[in-house]
């Protein structure tokens, strides 16, 4: 779910741009380092953003009548890092604003901030923690992949909620009737892109792939 | 993984795409959540009037059905393009 051009306050969304420009520089110098240092990173992040690409097309039918489309970040995120994974996001963000007309320009920074900066830095850090609780690597990329796509949503439900909640509902009241439109519809496919990164997750460890370990 | 294991992997993967292809192609896929989200603030601020959208556009649902269904391939092809290049040693 992306929040579509002139859908956001322009305030709003400059204010989400300045939150998403620190993540962006940090992204690109870490991109720049490791790729200096060895230049097949190129190749990870491409296998990352190709992920990325390929799932973030795929609208997919849900419960409800309603149809939505997995983010295919939480995957790149735990493989690569969330501050790579920060800029990946974004670039498939801008390609499907300027390409595919979905989302938006000036609601880049916004989706940005949903997607690829809070949906990379929860699924490493639901990762880790469940790593540390002891759970095994499949079921801990499992749970922080699922996560990741939920609390990609649910940022965006706050999101519009901060913008139109002040002045009628109430924010908590206006984020709870957006999550309730998102929540129904997204749980289903956060389970299933869960299920597919554990599965892609097995066919790299069982090919001599030279992807770089986990970030746990 | 057995051979015919993935090979049944492969397959069932081929004919859930398919599949989904299908779907999209026909126009069968139901109403996205940024569509329900577009009316749902509309709905909670009556007020508020949506800035200027996007000069481009893809004209019908088809061709955006059909742009997306390029973005997949697209994607595939770079992930297993990255892949394949990344089991050739250096």
């Amino acid at each position: 779910m992306h929040i579509s051009e002139g859908y956001l306050p322009w305030k709003h969304a400059l204010g989400w741009t300045l939150v998403a420009a620190p993540f962006w520089a940090l992204g690109l110098r870490r991109i720049t380092a490791s790729v200096r240092r060895d230049p097949r990173q190129r190749l990870e992040l491409g296998a990352a953003g190709g992920f990325v690409f390929l799932l973030s097309a795929l609208k997919l039918p849900s419960v409800a009548g309603s149809s939505s489309h997995p983010t295919g970040i939480g995957w790149g995120a735990v493989r690569l890092g969330p501050e790579e994974m920060g800029v990946v996001g974004t670039m498939v963000l801008v390609f499907q604003a300027l390409v595919l007309a979905h989302g938006g320009i000036t609601t880049l920074g916004a989706n940005a901030v949903a997607m690829a900066v809070v949906g990379s830095w929860t699924a490493v850090g639901v990762f880790r923690a469940a790593r540390w609780c002891g759970l095994a690597e499949d079921p801990s990329l499992f749970l922080a992949v699922a996560i990741s796509d939920l609390a990609t949503y649910a940022t965006t439900a706050f999101q519009l909620a901060l913008a139109f909640g002040g002045n009628h509902a109430g924010v908590g009241a206006t984020m709870l009737r957006f999550l309730g439109i998102f929540g129904v519809t997204q749980l289903p496919l956060a389970l299933a892109e869960g299920m597919l990164a554990v599965f892609v997750s097995r066919l790299l460890r069982s090919s001599p792939l030279s992807l770089r370990e986990s970030v746990a | 993984m057995s051979p015919m294991r993935r090979w049944t992997v492969t397959l069932a993967c081929l004919l859930l795409g398919a599949w989904w292809v299908v779907r999209v192609v026909s126009g069968a896929i139901p109403r996205g959540t940024d569509d329900l989200a577009r009316q749902e603030v509309l709905r909670v601020a009556p007020d508020f009037r949506p800035g200027g959208a996007l000069p481009w556009s893809l004209g019908s649902s088809e061709v955006e059905s059909g742009m997306f269904l390029l973005q997949a391939a697209g994607g595939l092809l770079l992930l297993v393009w990255s892949a394949h290049r990344l089991r050739t040693p250096t």
